[in-house]
């Protein structure tokens, strides 16, 4: 079955927000041309959400639900929703009520300028300032300066995709906050725009700062996919050169002891044996990165075939 | 879609005009190894099985797993394949171990539950009716634990201390995780992966994927496996199982997060002790040369060890990368409005 548009809701433990989301949707894609589609993706939610979910799809055509075995995490919710999903667009939101659906079309009209990606900017943004905020203003900064790509709300999960463009990527781990980077990176075009905000009426949030270690750990393990998955040794490279130029350093001391010294200093050849090993192990380690890279798979190549436009 | 198995799954136990028919009620599948002499255990426990499932009208298959035995112990199989019906037998050319001759059993089975077993009766064959009961009032996994125990003590330490040490680093409490006799919906089995020694933690396994696993009180009757008295090999085995399902459980798919956070630190000790030596020789008021002390050999040490570990976390990510799209890590348990493509191309 064609459908135009798929829009994703991760959905955990909302069970106060599910009936006017419902409502809002409705006034929205009554306006839309084309068939669409709502995919809420029941991420193990222990309250009533799952109730009402299958309640809103016993009332509209739209809505289709995919429940988890248990509560699995947001990248992987939005996964099943894209595995899911039928339709050409698909778009991304929240279920707090945070996000507004009125920006669809607005994200739908910027895709169809030729964009791959389109994301959302929370400019005027609803939320503790010291705990959620500042945070995601540095993590974006951050984010921006490393990875290259440039949007000031990586963390906004308002987002349009192109379908063919998450479908030939692999989301995995806590990703999904990455998707505009690493699509960036096999070649999609990416942009924002500016969207509604709102503060939260019903429920909890479900982040907390607890994450900021793991975001910096992810951001490391982006760069390094963005820049080096196809060529890893030229990031293991520099750091084994980094340990040789150290054992470089070291040699003419040993040199000078051995030659002027009245007892021989253990500690030299000691710490340039260790340098040593350590040029050579990131020199080795590159090379099992290059061996990995080349018997698995290539991103940009996937990307490249589903965006092809062949003329025959 | 094709690419994630557990979706398909749920798609085909959503849509119920097209329930799974499956041939037996339940698949009894024991792998041996070891038997050696003791065919008569074998037979005793067969027929302890045949005889319950008989006389609760279930309608059975057997597969048995020749799991590398030399002897008359296939002699006996066939014998058996002959005269019991549905009475399967697999016979490997050497021993593989239990992960492998279960799995392909599980490819075999045809019974809507599948219990396991060891080769002689460790349990009440009756306790298979009170697993299958289990079953289905809803568990889709159910674990025997054998009680009370009538094995030595030593063994009961061993198998308290397993059972302590997987509780404490998976965070999943089972009480007899060496306990065989397990049950299965045959569905759910198929979905689990295991490979290497992880057949034991099956349960476990399971309980990381979402499904229901609830454990059982089984009578104990015997224990005879092969001795594993203060084996010490053994023990760094079964170590070396748990923390491999540890890391497999939390931290598959983000393996920087386990080797980053240790690298980072101790490279980060490192340059603070370089720091030390540093001020030491330009700004403390007595020069101590840096080749002169043994602390840089730690310093160093350290600035190596520490970048090295995180490599192998950068590795790990890599791999996952490159080849990690087909483990899906997620797993889905219903799908609703599927059905409704026909209405919804009505509405056009």
């Amino acid at each position: 079955m064609d459908v135009d548009l798929s829009v994703i809701i991760p959905v955990f433990n909302e069970e106060d927000n599910i009936e006017p989301l419902e409502a809002e949707l409705q006034a929205v894609l009554e306006t839309l041309p084309g068939r669409s589609e709502v995919i809420f993706v029941d991420d193990g939610s222990s309250d009533r959400s799952f109730e009402r979910l299958r309640e809103v799809v016993s009332r509209r055509d739209w809505a289709r639900v995919v429940k988890m075995k248990r509560n699995f995490g947001q990248t992987q919710a939005m996964a099943a929703g894209f595995d899911y999903a039928r339709g050409s667009v698909l778009i991304c939101m929240d279920a707090d009520l945070q996000n507004d659906p009125r920006d669809i079309p607005r994200l739908l009209e910027r895709m169809d300028q030729g964009f791959d990606i389109v994301s959302g900017w929370r400019k005027d943004r609803k939320d503790k300032f010291l705990t959620r905020r500042f945070p995601s203003i540095c993590a974006n900064w951050l984010i921006g300066r490393i990875v290259g790509v440039r949007i000031h709300d990586y963390g906004c999960s308002l987002k349009a995709y192109d379908a063919r463009v998450v479908k030939s990527l692999n989301l995995y781990s806590d990703m999904h906050r990455f998707l505009p980077a690493l699509a960036s990176k096999c070649g999609a075009r990416v942009t924002e725009i500016t969207v509604n905000h709102r503060a939260r009426l019903h429920g909890e949030s479900k982040y907390g700062l607890s994450r900021v270690f793991k975001v910096v750990i992810d951001i490391a393990v982006i760069k390094l996919i963005v820049d080096f998955a196809a060529r890893p040794i030229h990031a293991f490279g520099p750091i084994a050169a980094i340990y040789m130029l150290a054992v470089l350093f070291t040699l003419p001391f040993f040199v000078i002891n051995l030659a002027v010294g009245y007892r021989v200093n253990v500690v030299i050849p000691t710490i340039m044996v260790l340098f040593a090993m350590g040029a050579l192990y990131f020199f080795g380690i590159g090379m099992l990165a290059d061996l990995v890279v080349r018997v698995g798979r290539d991103d940009t190549a996937r990307y490249a075939r589903a965006t092809a436009m062949e003329l025959s | 879609m094709s690419r994630v198995p557990g979706l398909q799954a749920a798609e085909a136990a959503e849509s119920t005009d097209v329930i799974e028919r499956y041939e037996f009620d339940v698949t009894l599948v024991v792998v041996a190894s070891d038997v050696d002499v003791h065919l008569d255990s074998f037979v005793e426990m067969i027929d302890a099985f045949r005889r319950v499932f008989h006389e609760s009208n279930l309608k059975a298959e057997y597969i048995v797993v020749d799991d590398g035995n030399t002897g008359s112990f296939y002699d006996l199989l066939v014998r058996l394949n002959r005269e019991i019906p549905n009475f399967k037998v697999i016979r490997f050319r050497r021993t593989f171990g239990d992960s492998v001759a279960l799995q392909i059993a599980t490819e075999r089975a045809r019974g809507e539950f599948v219990i396991t077993n060891t080769w002689y009766l460790q349990v009440k064959a009756e306790s298979a009716l009170d697993a299958i009961r289990q079953l289905r009032n809803g568990a889709d996994v159910v674990a025997g634990v054998r009680c009370p125990r009538v094995d030595s003590f030593v063994a009961r330490i061993q198998s308290w201390g397993f059972n302590v040490l997987t509780r404490f680093l998976t965070n999943v409490g089972f009480e007899d995780l060496n306990c065989s006799f397990r049950a299965f919906k045959r569905q759910v089995l198929s979905e689990i992966h295991f490979h290497g020694d992880l057949f034991r933690f099956v349960p476990v396994l399971a309980v990381g994927q979402g499904f229901r696993v609830e454990e059982m009180e089984v009578t104990h009757v015997a224990e005879k496996g092969p001795g594993t008295f203060l084996n010490f090999s053994l023990y760094v085995r079964r170590f070396l199982d748990v923390f491999s399902l540890f890391f497999l459980l939390k931290f598959t798919k983000k393996p920087l997060r386990f080797f980053g956070l240790t690298g980072f630190a101790l490279a980060f000790a490192g340059f603070i002790v370089a720091c030390f030596l540093l001020w030491d020789k330009f700004f403390a008021a007595e020069e101590i040369g840096m080749v002169d002390r043994p602390q840089t050999v730690l310093a160093v040490l350290l600035m190596v060890l520490g970048p090295i570990l995180l490599s192998i976390g950068l590795i790990g990510e890599i791999i996952i990368y490159t080849q990690g799209k087909g483990l899906s890590d997620y797993h889905i348990d219903t799908i609703l409005g599927a059905k409704d493509e026909d209405k919804a191309r009505r509405d056009d």
